[in-house]
């Protein structure tokens, strides 16, 4: 569950045609970003209801680094206005969408990174952004061999010998 | 040590993703795999489907590959692992699943085995593919047939056989399943009567059959994408006022000849999104008459749009030989209805005698405008090249985004050339979609090179060459 914190007015920029949210990242950074560009995030849209039944302004903390959160507040901010299948399964209509190439550039960072991007966008429910960072990584590791996926993603094999060598395990998975 | 390496792990990166996110991620990678089949050989042959090879990199990973159905939906009968089929169907269960079969196989007994036991599971099949004719074992045919009328998978959707030569027109009896929306036959010849053709079928792509298409599109208003190559149009129904049909996309790839045909057999809606690539061009024709040709029949025949007046083009490729009368046709490519939707293609298998097969000589014929309008490149050379020829054509061609290669030679050629993304970037900067047709040669998994990936999924590839080209880039 979210931590949510009080905050003053002050903290928040006045009220426009979008209202401001104030995002807390996990090293304790205060990020204000207007609502119509978090609304792809479920999660947020639900806290945002959740404070409009108390009528009072919040923080919502999230347990990822501000790196990570301003990647994310990038992609939703190039999507903005935009209908996306993932999110918006039962509203697109069709030719809104736009050409998803830029995700490959925007997602061209590390490994590390890709994985922190995706657990973000886990969290905060932006199915869209799981299922372009799940491609990346999904593209990392096609048609390679067990060996460079291990390599890749860095993972060691803790098989014993003998699940390694079962004819099972060759043929079954 | 094991311990040790799964403790490792738990603490790596990827492993603390949640099992959610992990399983998104296994299935993404075999979503891609399955969604780029035309046919089933890389199903059938590849020594591993991916998501086999994904679960045996650690314990966790295995756990999580297990305990997800979806991953073992796609279930090819392969020749030597028939353990793997039987677990992936029972592991699948009870969710709908793609079965693909390889009949090339089916002089094997124990292979006849393996598929009449998958059989059993076709009512459970979403997508069905046959690759492969069984001239000789007409027995084998009969009792799959009988399977297949038995069970009648109810859920399928898509039917995809090739080189199935051999297909019955009631290999559903008379009741095709309702879910049906995707046949695509490449060397099948089923008759146009036959259930497969009927609605609600969606997409249909024949490719080398002798249906008569006319007949199918007359008995199919709901088709809404058509893919044509080498089929026959010529004979059977009379003109079809298609015009209040579904469609919405029509494909076709054939000589000049037959594509006129074709289109002189159908009135079009102005809403269908028309892709033609016509080549062989007859030698006698002119080019600017047979371009002149083409747009005054599709005046006739397709309704231009109401607010532009302009045909609805996706795009008319038309593959020329550039020095028969093509430069006339280029400069006059814009004063026509068809405007910008055309594009010209240069044959390279076919060039003048006087210029042989320099290039440059075009440039000292003073074809270079000409050559500006040529988005396609047509490669079916016989020779092997230089790298100072390719240079020369990359100097006059440089602008294409489409390259076409058919032939082991020419493979071979443009395999070397843009097996390297430097080096292709420097020949063909623009370079979108690369299509490989048949060929046996097999060095062409050295290639690592395919930027244009994505857009290969909407082209006619039907060659396992097609396929290296995209894993290896993958």
């Amino acid at each position: 569950m979210p931590t949510i914190v009080s905050v003053d007015d002050s903290t928040v920029p006045g009220e426009g045609s979008s209202r401001l949210l104030l995002l807390v990242s996990s090293d304790n950074k205060h990020i204000v970003v207007e609502e119509d560009i978090m609304s792809r995030s479920r999660f947020i849209s639900k806290q945002v209801e959740g404070f409009e039944a108390t009528s009072q302004r919040h923080a919502i903390l999230l347990p990822f680094s501000s790196f990570v959160l301003n990647k994310v507040i990038e992609y939703c901010s190039h999507y903005r206005g935009y209908y996306l299948l993932e999110d918006d399964p039962d509203a697109a209509p069709p030719g809104r969408s736009p050409v998803r190439e830029w995700d490959q550039e925007f997602l061209d960072v590390d490994r590390n990174m890709l994985l922190r991007i995706i657990k973000a966008a886990h969290y905060l429910e932006i199915k869209s952004l799981v299922g372009s960072c799940a491609r990346a990584i999904a593209d990392m590791i096609r048609g390679k061999t067990t060996e460079e996926m291990r390599e890749i993603l860095g993972v060691e094999n803790d098989f014993t010998p003998e699940e390694e060598h079962s004819p099972s395990s060759k043929c079954t998975g | 040590m094991e311990a040790t390496d799964g403790h490792r792990n738990a603490e790596s990166p990827i492993s603390r993703l949640p099992v959610e996110l992990l399983r998104a991620i296994f299935l993404t990678a075999r979503q891609k795999d399955i969604s780029k089949v035309m046919g089933t050989a890389h199903l059938l042959h590849d020594a591993m489907p991916p998501w086999v090879v994904i679960s045996q990199v650690c314990r966790h990973w295995r756990h999580i590959a297990l305990d997800t159905k979806e991953l073992w939906t796609e279930i090819p009968v392969q020749s030597c692992r028939t353990m793997w089929t039987e677990l992936a169907l029972s592991r699948s269960d009870p969710l709908s699943i793609s079965l693909c079969f390889d009949f090339n196989l089916a002089e094997k007994a124990w292979y006849k085995d393996a598929v009449l036991r998958a059989a059993r599971a076709l009512p459970r099949a979403r997508e069905l593919f046959i690759t492969g004719g069984c001239q000789h074992e007409h027995s084998f045919l009969a009792a799959f047939v009988a399977a297949l009328r038995a069970r009648r998978a109810p859920h399928l959707e898509v039917f995809a056989a090739d080189f199935f030569e051999e297909m019955p027109d009631d290999m559903f009896l008379d009741d095709p399943p309702d879910t049906l929306r995707t046949v695509r036959l490449f060397t099948c010849n089923p008759s146009a009567h036959s259930v497969l053709f009927r609605a609600p079928l969606r997409s249909l792509q024949l490719l080398d059959c002798t249906t008569e298409i006319v007949r199918v599109l007359a008995g199919c208003p709901t088709l809404e994408s058509v893919l044509l190559s080498g089929s026959s149009y010529t004979e059977g129904a009379g003109p079809l006022d298609y015009t209040h049909a579904a469609l919405q996309r029509l494909t076709v790839v054939d000589d000049f000849e037959s594509v006129v045909g074709l289109l002189r057999l159908l009135r079009l809606a102005p809403s269908v999104q028309l892709l033609l690539d016509c080549y062989a061009i007859v030698d006698e024709r002119t080019i600017y008459e047979a371009v002149t040709d083409v747009v005054e029949l599709l005046s006739d025949h397709v309704a231009p749009a109401p607010d532009t007046g302009v045909l609805p083009f996706a795009y008319l490729v038309l593959n020329l030989n550039v020095f028969q009368g093509s430069a006339f046709a280029l400069y006059r490519s814009t004063d026509t209805a068809l405007g910008p939707q055309v594009r010209f293609s240069f044959d390279w298998e076919r060039p003048d005698r006087r210029v042989g097969r320099n290039p440059m000589l075009f440039a000292l014929e003073g074809m270079e405008a000409a050559l500006r309008g040529v988005q396609t490149l047509w490669f079916r050379s016989r020779e092997a090249h230089t790298a100072r020829e390719w240079a020369d054509l990359s100097r006059l061609l440089g602008q294409v985004t489409y390259i076409r290669v058919k032939g082991n030679m020419a493979c071979r050629s443009v395999v070397t050339m843009l097996g390297d993304e430097t080096q292709a970037t420097l020949l063909f900067p623009h370079l979108e979609v690369l299509v490989i047709e048949h060929t046996a040669l097999s060095p062409v998994r050295s290639v690592s090179y395919c930027r244009f990936e994505e857009r290969m999924a909407d082209c006619c590839v039907w060659s396992s060459v097609g396929q290296s080209i995209r894993a290896a880039a993958e």
